[in-house]
Protein backbone atom coordinates (compact mmCIF):
# COMPACT_ATOMS: atom_id res chain seq x y z
CA UNK A 1 0.00 0.00 0.00
CA UNK A 2 1.13 3.77 -0.80
CA UNK A 3 1.87 5.51 1.84
CA UNK A 4 2.02 9.20 1.95
CA UNK A 5 5.20 9.58 1.57
CA UNK A 6 5.38 7.37 -1.55
CA UNK A 7 3.18 9.55 -3.26
CA UNK A 8 4.90 12.91 -2.63
CA UNK A 9 7.58 10.96 -4.02
CA UNK A 10 6.01 10.00 -6.84
CA UNK A 11 4.38 13.71 -7.38
CA UNK A 12 8.16 15.11 -7.52
CA UNK A 13 9.12 12.44 -9.99
CA UNK A 14 6.73 13.39 -12.09
CA UNK A 15 7.32 16.72 -11.63
CA UNK A 16 10.25 16.92 -12.57
CA UNK A 17 9.64 14.84 -15.70
CA UNK A 18 6.98 17.72 -16.45
CA UNK A 19 9.76 19.96 -16.22
CA UNK A 20 11.52 18.00 -18.88
CA UNK A 21 8.98 17.79 -21.36
CA UNK A 22 8.37 20.99 -21.27
CA UNK A 23 11.75 22.61 -21.99
CA UNK A 24 11.84 20.25 -24.97
CA UNK A 25 8.96 21.01 -25.85
CA UNK A 26 9.88 24.68 -26.31
CA UNK A 27 13.15 23.71 -27.72
CA UNK A 28 10.77 21.59 -31.02
CA UNK A 29 8.89 24.91 -31.25
CA UNK A 30 12.08 27.14 -32.05
CA UNK A 31 13.49 24.68 -34.18
CA UNK A 32 9.93 24.69 -35.67
CA UNK A 33 9.81 28.09 -36.44
CA UNK A 34 13.56 28.54 -37.71
CA UNK A 35 13.01 25.14 -40.01
CA UNK A 36 9.39 26.50 -41.30
CA UNK A 37 10.90 29.75 -41.95
CA UNK A 38 13.68 27.87 -44.24
CA UNK A 39 11.07 25.75 -46.10
CA UNK A 40 9.04 28.75 -46.87
CA UNK A 41 12.27 30.57 -48.36
CA UNK A 42 12.78 27.80 -50.64
CA UNK A 43 9.48 26.99 -51.63
CA UNK A 44 9.18 29.48 -54.70
CA UNK A 45 12.39 28.21 -56.49
CA UNK A 46 11.53 24.31 -55.46
CA UNK A 47 8.29 25.14 -57.64
CA UNK A 48 9.23 27.25 -60.04
CA UNK A 49 11.69 24.58 -60.88
CA UNK A 50 9.70 22.01 -60.72
CA UNK A 51 7.62 23.91 -63.56
CA UNK A 52 10.67 24.22 -65.03
CA UNK A 53 10.91 20.90 -65.43
CA UNK A 54 8.12 19.75 -66.62
CA UNK A 55 7.80 22.57 -69.47
CA UNK A 56 11.90 20.92 -70.63
CA UNK A 57 11.49 17.44 -70.39
CA UNK A 58 7.65 17.47 -72.55
CA UNK A 59 9.30 19.36 -74.67
CA UNK A 60 12.49 17.36 -75.50
CA UNK A 61 12.93 13.89 -76.77
CA UNK A 62 13.49 11.01 -74.23
CA UNK A 63 16.76 9.99 -76.35
CA UNK A 64 18.71 13.04 -75.18
CA UNK A 65 19.48 12.40 -72.04
CA UNK A 66 19.17 8.57 -69.86
CA UNK A 67 17.89 10.52 -66.75
CA UNK A 68 14.51 11.46 -68.46
CA UNK A 69 14.42 7.75 -70.40
CA UNK A 70 12.05 5.23 -68.70
CA UNK A 71 14.31 1.96 -68.62
CA UNK A 72 12.48 -0.87 -70.49
CA UNK A 73 13.21 -3.57 -67.69
CA UNK A 74 12.56 -2.70 -64.35
CA UNK A 75 14.78 -5.37 -61.87
CA UNK A 76 16.48 -2.72 -59.30
CA UNK A 77 14.40 -0.49 -57.06
CA UNK A 78 15.94 1.92 -54.83
CA UNK A 79 14.30 3.72 -52.14
CA UNK A 80 15.58 7.03 -50.51
CA UNK A 81 14.43 7.53 -47.76
CA UNK A 82 13.94 10.57 -45.03
CA UNK A 83 13.32 10.71 -41.25
CA UNK A 84 15.50 11.60 -38.46
CA UNK A 85 18.39 10.76 -35.97
CA UNK A 86 16.63 11.30 -32.83
CA UNK A 87 13.54 9.85 -30.94
CA UNK A 88 11.01 11.46 -28.71
CA UNK A 89 8.79 12.88 -31.82
CA UNK A 90 5.71 10.91 -31.09
CA UNK A 91 5.19 8.25 -34.36
CA UNK A 92 6.92 10.80 -37.31
CA UNK A 93 10.11 7.63 -37.18
CA UNK A 94 7.52 4.89 -37.01
CA UNK A 95 5.34 6.48 -40.17
CA UNK A 96 8.10 6.61 -42.15
CA UNK A 97 9.41 3.15 -41.17
CA UNK A 98 5.66 2.01 -41.83
CA UNK A 99 5.31 2.99 -45.31
CA UNK A 100 8.95 1.64 -46.42
CA UNK A 101 7.95 -1.50 -45.19
CA UNK A 102 4.73 -1.55 -47.16
CA UNK A 103 6.40 -0.57 -50.26
CA UNK A 104 8.68 -3.32 -49.71
CA UNK A 105 6.01 -6.03 -48.88
CA UNK A 106 3.98 -4.56 -51.71
CA UNK A 107 6.79 -4.85 -54.21
CA UNK A 108 9.22 -7.72 -53.32
CA UNK A 109 7.53 -10.03 -56.40
CA UNK A 110 7.86 -7.08 -58.67
CA UNK A 111 11.42 -6.13 -58.70
CA UNK A 112 14.24 -8.58 -57.98
CA UNK A 113 16.10 -5.83 -55.58
CA UNK A 114 14.94 -3.08 -53.45
CA UNK A 115 17.65 -0.86 -52.21
CA UNK A 116 17.83 1.85 -49.31
CA UNK A 117 19.41 5.23 -48.98
CA UNK A 118 18.92 6.52 -46.26
CA UNK A 119 19.12 10.13 -43.79
CA UNK A 120 17.89 9.30 -40.58
CA UNK A 121 19.39 6.86 -38.10
CA UNK A 122 15.88 5.66 -36.59
CA UNK A 123 14.93 4.10 -40.18
CA UNK A 124 18.79 3.04 -40.23
CA UNK A 125 18.90 1.14 -36.96
CA UNK A 126 15.25 -0.19 -38.08
CA UNK A 127 16.20 -1.52 -41.35
CA UNK A 128 19.68 -2.57 -40.01
CA UNK A 129 18.48 -5.07 -38.12
CA UNK A 130 15.66 -6.57 -40.34
CA UNK A 131 18.44 -7.36 -42.54
CA UNK A 132 17.27 -5.17 -45.72
CA UNK A 133 19.87 -3.87 -48.53
CA UNK A 134 21.28 -0.42 -47.47
CA UNK A 135 23.27 1.41 -50.00
CA UNK A 136 24.28 4.14 -48.47
CA UNK A 137 23.63 5.73 -44.87
CA UNK A 138 23.68 9.51 -44.04
CA UNK A 139 23.38 8.99 -39.88
CA UNK A 140 24.52 12.03 -36.76
CA UNK A 141 24.78 14.86 -39.23
CA UNK A 142 24.13 17.78 -37.49
CA UNK A 143 23.52 19.43 -39.85
CA UNK A 144 22.43 18.97 -43.48
CA UNK A 145 24.14 21.19 -45.96
CA UNK A 146 23.95 21.77 -49.60
CA UNK A 147 27.42 19.76 -49.93
CA UNK A 148 25.29 16.62 -48.33
CA UNK A 149 22.50 17.08 -51.08
CA UNK A 150 24.41 17.48 -53.84
CA UNK A 151 26.14 14.38 -52.61
CA UNK A 152 23.21 12.40 -52.40
CA UNK A 153 21.84 14.04 -55.84
CA UNK A 154 25.26 12.99 -57.49
CA UNK A 155 24.79 9.27 -56.29
CA UNK A 156 21.21 8.66 -57.31
CA UNK A 157 21.88 10.46 -60.61
CA UNK A 158 24.82 7.83 -61.23
CA UNK A 159 22.91 4.87 -59.82
CA UNK A 160 20.72 5.05 -62.25
CA UNK A 161 22.47 6.43 -65.39
CA UNK A 162 25.08 3.07 -64.82
CA UNK A 163 22.21 0.56 -64.65
CA UNK A 164 22.34 -0.17 -60.48
CA UNK A 165 19.19 0.81 -60.14
CA UNK A 166 16.01 1.03 -62.94
CA UNK A 167 13.93 3.26 -61.16
CA UNK A 168 14.13 5.81 -57.56
CA UNK A 169 11.11 6.29 -55.43
CA UNK A 170 11.63 9.01 -52.23
CA UNK A 171 10.06 8.50 -49.17
CA UNK A 172 9.63 11.32 -46.88
CA UNK A 173 7.06 13.22 -44.45
CA UNK A 174 5.28 16.11 -46.36
CA UNK A 175 4.83 19.14 -44.06
CA UNK A 176 1.11 20.55 -44.52
CA UNK A 177 0.83 22.41 -41.29
CA UNK A 178 2.06 22.42 -37.74
CA UNK A 179 -0.78 19.85 -36.78
CA UNK A 180 -0.38 17.94 -40.55
CA UNK A 181 2.34 15.94 -41.72
CA UNK A 182 2.10 13.36 -44.31
CA UNK A 183 4.24 10.75 -45.38
CA UNK A 184 4.63 10.94 -49.02
CA UNK A 185 5.87 8.07 -51.63
CA UNK A 186 6.88 9.52 -54.70
CA UNK A 187 8.89 8.74 -57.83
CA UNK A 188 12.40 10.84 -58.31
CA UNK A 189 14.03 9.23 -61.16
CA UNK A 190 13.56 8.54 -64.05
CA UNK A 191 12.48 12.50 -64.42
CA UNK A 192 8.97 12.66 -66.04
CA UNK A 193 6.71 15.51 -66.81
CA UNK A 194 3.74 16.03 -65.51
CA UNK A 195 2.47 17.42 -68.45
CA UNK A 196 3.52 15.66 -71.52
CA UNK A 197 1.12 17.19 -73.89
CA UNK A 198 2.98 20.41 -73.13
CA UNK A 199 5.34 20.82 -76.07
CA UNK A 200 7.46 23.88 -76.48
CA UNK A 201 9.45 24.93 -79.58
CA UNK A 202 12.51 26.23 -77.40
CA UNK A 203 15.53 28.58 -78.90
CA UNK A 204 17.92 26.54 -77.00
CA UNK A 205 21.28 28.16 -76.32
CA UNK A 206 23.99 26.43 -76.19
CA UNK A 207 22.35 23.09 -76.96
CA UNK A 208 19.30 20.95 -75.47
CA UNK A 209 21.81 18.16 -74.09
CA UNK A 210 24.46 20.83 -72.55
CA UNK A 211 21.36 22.84 -70.75
CA UNK A 212 19.97 19.43 -69.56
CA UNK A 213 23.29 18.22 -67.90
CA UNK A 214 23.43 21.71 -66.28
CA UNK A 215 19.58 21.09 -65.48
CA UNK A 216 18.96 17.58 -64.18
CA UNK A 217 21.68 18.03 -61.33
CA UNK A 218 20.54 21.27 -60.08
CA UNK A 219 16.73 20.57 -60.41
CA UNK A 220 17.36 17.49 -58.16
CA UNK A 221 19.10 18.28 -55.57
CA UNK A 222 16.81 21.07 -55.19
CA UNK A 223 14.15 18.49 -54.79
CA UNK A 224 15.88 16.57 -52.39
CA UNK A 225 16.62 19.66 -50.53
CA UNK A 226 12.94 20.77 -50.65
CA UNK A 227 11.88 16.96 -49.11
CA UNK A 228 15.02 17.06 -46.03
CA UNK A 229 14.08 20.37 -44.97
CA UNK A 230 10.46 18.97 -45.20
CA UNK A 231 10.88 16.52 -43.27
CA UNK A 232 12.79 18.06 -40.72
CA UNK A 233 10.20 20.84 -40.14
CA UNK A 234 7.64 17.48 -39.82
CA UNK A 235 10.24 16.61 -37.12
CA UNK A 236 9.92 19.27 -34.79
CA UNK A 237 6.64 20.00 -35.60
CA UNK A 238 6.18 16.20 -34.73
CA UNK A 239 7.94 16.04 -31.94
CA UNK A 240 6.12 19.87 -30.18
CA UNK A 241 3.32 17.97 -30.54
CA UNK A 242 4.39 14.66 -28.81
CA UNK A 243 5.91 16.51 -26.25
CA UNK A 244 3.26 19.37 -25.67
CA UNK A 245 1.02 16.04 -25.36
CA UNK A 246 3.65 14.37 -22.71
CA UNK A 247 2.91 17.75 -20.41
CA UNK A 248 -0.63 17.46 -20.65
CA UNK A 249 -0.72 14.09 -19.43
CA UNK A 250 1.73 14.64 -16.58
CA UNK A 251 -0.80 17.85 -15.02
CA UNK A 252 -3.17 15.22 -15.44
CA UNK A 253 -1.36 12.89 -13.42
CA UNK A 254 -0.04 15.75 -10.91
CA UNK A 255 -3.73 16.60 -10.33
CA UNK A 256 -5.01 12.87 -9.49
CA UNK A 257 -2.07 12.16 -7.34
CA UNK A 258 -2.52 15.47 -5.50
CA UNK A 259 -6.13 14.58 -4.63
CA UNK A 260 -4.91 11.10 -3.25
CA UNK A 261 -2.34 12.70 -1.20
CA UNK A 262 -4.43 15.13 0.40
CA UNK A 263 -7.55 12.04 0.36
CA UNK A 264 -4.53 10.15 2.88
CA UNK A 265 -3.88 13.16 4.98
CA UNK A 266 -7.05 13.39 5.59
CA UNK A 267 -7.54 10.03 6.70
CA UNK A 268 -4.84 9.77 8.89
CA UNK A 269 -5.81 13.54 10.62
CA UNK A 270 -9.19 12.38 11.25
CA UNK A 271 -7.65 8.61 12.54
CA UNK A 272 -5.40 11.07 15.04
CA UNK A 273 -7.67 12.86 16.56
CA UNK A 274 -10.55 9.63 17.53
CA UNK A 275 -7.57 8.10 18.68
CA UNK A 276 -7.41 10.89 20.82
CA UNK A 277 -10.82 11.34 21.42
CA UNK A 278 -11.37 7.88 22.33
CA UNK A 279 -8.21 8.44 24.53
CA UNK A 280 -9.63 11.52 26.57
CA UNK A 281 -13.09 9.55 26.60
CA UNK A 282 -11.36 6.45 28.69
CA UNK A 283 -9.15 8.69 30.69
CA UNK A 284 -12.35 10.68 32.18
CA UNK A 285 -13.62 6.80 32.65
CA UNK A 286 -10.91 5.85 35.09
CA UNK A 287 -11.30 9.37 37.24
CA UNK A 288 -14.52 8.03 38.55
CA UNK B 1 2.65 48.62 -74.49
CA UNK B 2 3.43 45.47 -73.79
CA UNK B 3 5.70 44.38 -71.14
CA UNK B 4 7.47 41.87 -69.84
CA UNK B 5 6.60 40.25 -66.55
CA UNK B 6 10.37 38.65 -65.04
CA UNK B 7 10.67 36.79 -62.20
CA UNK B 8 13.88 36.17 -60.61
CA UNK B 9 14.30 33.34 -57.76
CA UNK B 10 16.85 32.39 -55.44
CA UNK B 11 16.67 29.39 -53.15
CA UNK B 12 16.88 32.09 -50.82
CA UNK B 13 14.15 33.86 -51.80
CA UNK B 14 12.10 35.56 -54.71
CA UNK B 15 14.55 38.51 -55.68
CA UNK B 16 12.73 40.41 -58.16
CA UNK B 17 9.12 40.29 -59.65
CA UNK B 18 8.00 42.99 -61.82
CA UNK B 19 6.58 44.26 -65.29
CA UNK B 20 9.29 45.80 -67.01
CA UNK B 21 10.61 46.67 -70.43
CA UNK B 22 13.54 45.30 -70.87
CA UNK B 23 15.78 42.70 -69.53
CA UNK B 24 19.62 41.70 -70.21
CA UNK B 25 21.81 39.13 -68.81
CA UNK B 26 24.97 37.27 -69.53
CA UNK B 27 24.59 33.70 -70.58
CA UNK B 28 26.70 31.05 -71.39
CA UNK B 29 27.24 31.99 -75.09
CA UNK B 30 27.58 35.74 -74.26
CA UNK B 31 25.29 38.26 -73.84
CA UNK B 32 21.67 38.35 -74.78
CA UNK B 33 18.80 40.72 -73.98
CA UNK B 34 14.88 40.27 -73.93
CA UNK B 35 12.27 42.51 -75.18
CA UNK B 36 8.45 41.78 -75.40
CA UNK B 37 7.58 39.82 -78.32
CA UNK B 38 10.38 37.37 -77.71
CA UNK B 39 10.94 34.42 -79.00
CA UNK B 40 10.45 31.32 -76.52
CA UNK B 41 14.20 30.64 -75.68
CA UNK B 42 15.82 28.76 -72.94
CA UNK B 43 19.30 29.37 -71.55
CA UNK B 44 21.44 28.83 -68.86
CA UNK B 45 23.23 31.74 -67.38
CA UNK B 46 26.51 32.44 -66.24
CA UNK B 47 28.24 34.41 -63.38
CA UNK B 48 27.56 38.35 -64.41
CA UNK B 49 25.77 41.19 -64.28
CA UNK B 50 21.36 41.51 -64.81
CA UNK B 51 20.10 44.61 -65.99
CA UNK B 52 16.45 45.28 -66.39
CA UNK B 53 15.07 48.85 -67.27
CA UNK B 54 11.77 49.93 -66.02
CA UNK B 55 10.32 53.19 -67.21
CA UNK B 56 13.59 54.31 -68.27
CA UNK B 57 14.92 53.38 -64.84
CA UNK B 58 17.63 50.81 -64.63
CA UNK B 59 17.86 48.24 -62.39
CA UNK B 60 20.84 45.98 -61.45
CA UNK B 61 21.36 42.29 -59.87
CA UNK B 62 24.59 40.52 -59.41
CA UNK B 63 23.98 37.16 -60.29
CA UNK B 64 25.46 33.62 -59.62
CA UNK B 65 24.83 30.73 -62.14
CA UNK B 66 21.53 29.62 -63.62
CA UNK B 67 18.49 29.19 -66.04
CA UNK B 68 16.45 31.45 -68.08
CA UNK B 69 13.26 30.59 -69.97
CA UNK B 70 11.32 33.35 -72.05
CA UNK B 71 7.51 32.35 -72.75
CA UNK B 72 5.35 34.28 -73.68
CA UNK B 73 6.43 37.72 -72.33
CA UNK B 74 7.18 35.99 -69.36
CA UNK B 75 10.83 35.56 -68.38
CA UNK B 76 11.95 33.30 -65.74
CA UNK B 77 15.50 33.32 -64.09
CA UNK B 78 16.29 30.42 -61.15
CA UNK B 79 19.49 31.80 -59.83
CA UNK B 80 21.64 29.88 -57.25
CA UNK B 81 22.65 33.18 -55.84
CA UNK B 82 21.97 37.13 -56.48
CA UNK B 83 21.50 40.51 -54.78
CA UNK B 84 19.97 43.38 -56.05
CA UNK B 85 22.74 46.30 -56.64
CA UNK B 86 21.01 49.15 -57.08
CA UNK B 87 17.49 50.18 -57.90
CA UNK B 88 15.89 53.31 -59.65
Amino acid sequence: MATLRDIRRKIQSIKSTQTITRTMKMVASSRLRRSQDELERLRPYAIKIEELKDRIVSSLPESIHPVIKEKEEIKNVLLFACASDRGLCGSFNANVNFAIENFITQNRENYEKIGLYIVGKKIRDYFAKRGALIVKEFVEQRRIGRETVEEISDDLISYYVKGEFDKVFAVYTFFRSPLKQIVTVEELLPVKSKRADQKIDYLYEPDRKSILERFIPQYLSTRIWYMILNSQTSEHASRMNAMENATNNCGEMINFLTLLYNKKRQESITKEMLDIVGGAEAVKKTTY
Amino acid sequence: MARLYVEIITPERILFQDEIDMIEARGTLGEFGVLPGHIQFLTTLEEGEIRCVKDGKKISISAGKGFAEVLNDKVLLLLEKGEILEQG
